[in-house]
């Protein structure tokens, strides 16, 4: 019937929200099914037009069946439009997630790596069809998401800039602050890095630091370093 | 023990101290003037290396483009209007006003008025508002550059005294208390933009497409909310909508059964409320009536009382 | 409640069928019934998505009577003890019993709308109480079963629709979160 792929997708998708990842799972992205859906809408406005055209006016205003036959392709063809624009929208949802619990980072949002840290992969799943692809961001999203992403990472940078010069936007904000130091080990060399105050500290791998938390959580996040 | 308040109450200012107050007043800083003698406490110092505090119009500042708001604040009247907004933010945890000391709901007997509050605490209170209702409210700049331009002087003079060989440890030990208070508003900062950011992406179409909106709003804020809705829909069309009949490619579809394709603030949200002032009576579903009487408290649909938390007259817990 | 266009929730909700008669005969809609049918007959009852059965029952292509989760008999037994009654089942799936009765009642005429949504009031509001004990009682002892309840409790923690569990499950986490932060601020003088 039409609407039925409509309602898979949507299933799925829905599926992937009652996880109980810290993150909204992003599998891959499900392109078939959406240029099927596509396709089935295309095809349902061109049986409407024919029709509208074959039957006139006259006809569309008094032939209850008629009417009747083409509202239900009507509301089929809006369906699938809805779904789509659901799953896309719950997607974006889960991109700006990443965005922000990356501290802003695109760069690592987009590295290979980036995954494997961030989510919590389970081996055993991982050739599952049904779970979640253990390969990077950047594999799962579609172009247009990748675009979406870069367009929402410069947004952002501009909006950030006009705080930038006393706070961090992108720092956490999951609970206010009651330590202002912590001790980190540094896992792998990232070079000088200028921290909140203008301080220059040079992070190389097995040092350990005491730091304001709000300088280093962002390359906590990013695996640099550790909490001791 | 903030250096926020404004009020000279001092619990930092060892109320006894032998000798070395005399060495306190005696080291040479540049930034003191010989005034200060030997009865300088600490919270004295803090203050003696802060500049005066700045004029009003920071215009040079850039961060006046994040806070101008395109209306004169006082333009906020009270009508019909369709506001946008809506509810908390992602995945955070919910926080009580108590943990960060805002002394929400309290003072029943005091008269506390908004003057009389440190900006801390009445941004605290909007930092409540705006997550606690489902629309979005108005964009406090003036005070977010208050609280920055504090934030800044503190900055300087925790820099300052931190560099400086003669500090005390007990005065860096203090300076760390500072410190940790200074991240703790910079926590309320943050949390607010990003609550008020959140409920301007789901509302971005709806808040472009409403002009009488705007002026809740700052610039960038606005300006974001434009770009973002391109953003969006641009992407929708790519994806999806350039892929389907011609007739099905809007972004506004308005349906016969009310749904809009353009997402708007549930005002029917219920919101926890403590009148601080009388505000009269109101109409419930049913036909009952409430009366919102100083003291009170209420769970009650935001519709109904908008108006009151707007005033301040309300205050949302 | 989620009525947002994007949501998934209310797509999904909305995809919960309602059986509706047709009035009319409609040539070539027969695969709505999943046969091999080309048209649909006056009379044909069919099980119909919401999303269509709304529309098409508001231009009266169909009709369609009070669905069995909110006939008389499951109206009168919430009136003689509303928390005796189990709702968890009547709507499929994970049981919206309040939520599937508002889209219904969207669709009908004033008085019988009025009285369904007076009925799922009515509902909520008697079940609220036994609601809030067990999910108190819940919070306060570290286990999910009950252990000595009468019945009636037993029966209503089996028969709790998907809100009803929802509200139970935020009520019980709130109360061991409250349990946890008094235990955590005995041992500390209040401070952090």
């Amino acid at each position: 019937m039409y609407g039925d792929l409509a309602l898979q997708l949507v299933t799925s998708s829905h599926r992937s929200t009652l996880s109980t990842t810290p993150q909204l799972p992003l599998p891959k992205y499900a392109l078939p099914l959406i240029l099927s859906i596509c396709l089935e809408t295309r095809q349902l406005g061109q049986s409407i037009t024919s029709a509208a055209e074959q039957h006139g006016q006259v006809s569309l205003s008094q032939d209850r069946s008629l009417v009747c036959n083409l509202t239900v392709q009507h509301l089929s063809a809006r369906r699938n439009k809805r779904c789509l624009l659901a799953y896309l929208s719950t997607r974006v949802g889960g991109i700006k997630e990443r965005w922000w619990d990356s501290g802003g980072s695109l760069a690592y949002l987009l590295s290979p790596s980036s995954s494997s840290t961030m989510n919590n992969s389970d081996p055993s799943a991982i050739n599952s069809s049904e779970s979640e692809s253990a390969g990077d961001l950047r594999n799962n999203l579609s172009p247009q998401e990748l675009d979406f992403l870069r367009g929402y990472n410069n947004l952002m940078i501009d909006y950030k800039s006009d705080f930038l010069d006393v706070l961090d936007l992108t720092s956490s904000i999951d609970r206010p602050p009651s330590e202002l130091m912590v001790d980190v080990r540094v896992l792998k060399d990232a070079g000088e890095v200028v921290l909140e105050g203008g301080e220059k500290l040079d992070f190389r791998k097995g040092e350990r630091f005491r730091l304001n938390r709000s300088n280093v959580e962002r390359l906590i996040v990013q695996g640099y370093l550790e909490e001791v | 023990m903030s250096f926020f308040d404004d009020e000279d109450d001092d619990p930092l200012s060892p109320p006894t101290r032998p000798a070395p107050n005399e060495n306190y007043g005696m080291r040479a800083s540049s930034s003191r003037e010989g005034s200060v003698s030997g009865s300088s406490s600490f919270l004295d110092r803090l203050r003696s290396t802060v500049s005066p505090p700045p004029a009003q119009s920071h215009s040079h500042n850039e961060r006046s483009r994040a806070s101008a708001s395109i209306f004169d604040e006082s333009n906020t009247s009270i009508s019909g209007r369709e506001y946008g907004g809506s509810i908390l933010g992602e995945g955070e945890e919910e926080e009580d006003g108590m943990g960060l000391g805002l002394g929400l709901g309290q003072g029943l007997e005091e008269e506390e008025d908004e003057e009389d509050m440190n900006d801390v605490k009445r941004l605290g209170k909007i930092w409540v508002r705006e997550r606690g209702t489902p629309e979005l409210g108005e964009w406090k700049g003036e005070l977010i550059d208050q609280v920055f331009d504090k934030l800044e002087q503190q900055q300087k003079m925790v820099n300052t005294l931190r560099s400086d060989p003669q500090t005390s440890e007990e005065e860096h030990f203090k300076l760390m208390l500072v410190q940790t208070e200074m991240e703790r508003v910079k926590y309320l900062v943050r949390s607010y933009v990003r609550t008020r950011l959140h409920k301007i992406e789901k509302f971005a179409h709806h808040i472009t497409l409403s002009t009488d909106m705007h002026h809740l709003l700052s610039g960038a804020e606005l300006s974001h909310a434009r770009r973002y809705t391109e953003l969006l829909h641009t992407h929708f069309q790519h994806s999806a909508l350039d892929s389907l009949p011609e007739w099905l490619r809007k972004m506004d579809d308005t349906y016969g059964d009310g749904l809009s394709m353009v997402s708007k603030p549930n005002r029917n949200t219920p919101v926890l409320i403590y009148c601080r002032k009388d505000c009269g009576e109101i109409t419930l579903e049913g036909g009952e009536r409430a009366a919102l009487a100083r003291g009170t408290t209420h769970l009650v649909k935001y519709k109904l009382v908008d108006r009151w938390i707007n005033l301040g007259w309300a205050e949302v817990l | 409640m989620d009525d947002d266009y994007y949501s998934l929730n209310s797509i999904l909700a909305e995809n919960h069928k309602l059986s509706c008669s047709f009035t009319l005969d409609v040539e070539g809609l027969g695969y709505l019934e999943g046969g091999t049918e080309n048209n649909i007959h006056q009379h044909s009852k069919v099980e119909l998505p919401f999303w269509l059965a709304q529309t098409l029952s508001l231009n009266e292509f169909t009709t369609f009577p009070l669905p069995p989760p909110y006939s008389n008999r499951v109206k009168a037994a919430l009136n003689a003890s509303a928390q005796s009654v189990k709702l968890s089942n009547l709507v499929g799936g994970n049981g919206w019993w309040y939520r599937w009765g508002r889209r219904i009642a969207d669709v009908l005429d004033d008085e019988p709308q009025a009285d369904l949504l007076n009925t799922l009031l009515k509902a909520f509001i008697n079940r609220l109480p036994a609601l809030q004990d067990l999910s108190a009682h819940h919070a306060s002892a570290d286990h999910t079963l009950p252990e000595s309840s009468t019945s009636t409790t037993e029966t209503f923690r089996d028969g709790m629709e998907g809100d009803e569990r929802e509200l139970f499950a935020i009520g019980q986490e709130s109360g061991k979160m409250t349990r946890n932060w008094y235990d955590s601020n005995g041992s500390r003088k209040g401070g952090r």
